[in-house]
């Protein structure tokens, strides 16, 4: 009886072993931050990818002229004030444009802050009394408005390219925001941090293939579940013989 | 002398009742509900009045429940409501000095500044 509990412990793991695959992994999206002038514990990116400054003075930054979606929003820049702000920056990881949906949500609404995204990782541009920048790249914003408790908008970044996130204050009370990227179709967006390799996504025919590994789980599966059978077997002939010859 | 007087008071009254009127401005509720104050000026009033007549609001909770998204959005960043049922009028109150609904910037508030606010609220781009 152990010997036939142990074989069928033994099929239990091996079934576990094939259905196994590849898994997941996990997504450091949402990305919390206080906008306390500490870099979020889960932003993975080497510095600089996270930077933070204070703005003095009559000055600003620039966001789209009302809420943009791909491939890009048309820029405005009266010089939006950020006393405080941060950035973040990622790359776009596909050899293909790609479409993403910067994310902000927040419990509570507080104060007035402002996002938007660029592509690259230069300076901000700020607002100047002789001149109001604007990037002539894609950019993206929610447009002229304070974020609220949820407030997303799109942009377009080229193929294996860096951008980066904007969030700064503008007026009142700072808030505490949990960031999110995500694709076209809300699913996690292909990114990494700067420097990070960009890939090919290759379908075949439409349906994922097994690697070799799986395969070869697969088959060590089919073997052990088929010992077990011929050995279970063999057991109840040899009762069934103990027992005739008693 | 007497009736002098009379028509100056009358005339200041008039001139009175006319500047509070300035402060009022009027706004549009279009027919799927969206908000668009007045921007036949840049600067922002501190009030506007417009007709919900067409919506056929039975009730103040009916109103409220229908003017929802814009309240649970703004009236605590700077844009109130009330609404008078028996003249079908919604009164939208702006508070552009303690207001969190549009950013500063170097330039002043203009109306179309909270009216594109207004717009993403009804389209439910912002919350």
């Amino acid at each position: 009886m152990k010997k036939l509990l142990s074989i069928i412990l033994t099929v239990i793991v091996s079934v576990n072993l094939v259905l196994a695959g590849g898994g997941g992994g996990g997504s450091i999206f949402p990305i919390t931050t206080g906008m306390t002038g500490t870099k979020p514990a889960k932003y993975p990116c080497a510095d600089p990818g996270w930077k933070t400054a204070m703005l003095t003075g009559q000055t600003g930054v620039p966001l789209t002229t009302g809420a943009s979606a791909c491939p890009t929003g048309g820029c405005t820049n009266p010089g939006y004030f950020a006393p405080y702000y941060e950035t973040f920056a990622f790359k776009n990881t596909l050899l293909t444009p790609q479409c993403i949906k910067v994310v902000w949500t927040a419990a509570a609404a507080a104060g007035c802050n402002i996002t938007f995204t660029y592509m690259g990782t230069g300076p901000v541009l700020l607002w100047t009394p002789t001149g109001a920048p604007c990037y002539t790249d894609n950019m993206g914003s929610p447009g002229p408005v304070c974020m609220g408790t949820n407030v997303s908008y799109g942009v377009e970044v080229p193929a294996c390219s860096d951008f980066t996130v904007f969030l700064g204050n503008n007026n009142g009370a700072r808030n505490t925001f949990n960031l999110d990227i995500q694709n076209a179709t809300g699913g996690k967006a292909s990114i990494g941090c700067v420097g990070a390799e960009c890939l090919k996504v290759l379908t075949l025919g439409g349906t994922p293939v097994p690697t070799m590994t799986q395969w070869g789980l697969f088959l060590f599966g089919l073997i052990l579940i088929t010992l077990g059978v011929v050995t279970v077997y063999n057991m109840s002939r040899r009762n069934a013989n103990e027992t005739s010859v008693r | 002398m007497n009736s002098m007087f009379k028509i100056l008071a009358f005339l200041l009254l008039l001139c009175l009742n006319l500047g509070v009127n300035a402060q009022t401005r009027p706004a549009t509720v279009t027919a799927d509900g969206l908000i668009i104050l007045d921007a036949t000026a840049n600067d922002v009033a501190p009030e506007y009045v417009a007709d919900i007549s067409r919506f056929g609001l039975a009730s103040y909770q009916q109103a409220i429940n229908y003017f929802q998204k814009y309240i649970n959005v703004t009236s605590t960043r700077g844009i109130t409501y009330t609404f008078d049922l028996n003249s079908n009028e919604m009164h939208i109150f702006v508070n552009t000095t303690n207001q969190f609904l549009v950013p500063l910037s170097n330039v002043p508030l203009t109306v179309n500044n909270f009216n594109e606010a207004l717009r993403q609220v009804h389209e439910g781009l912002l919350n």
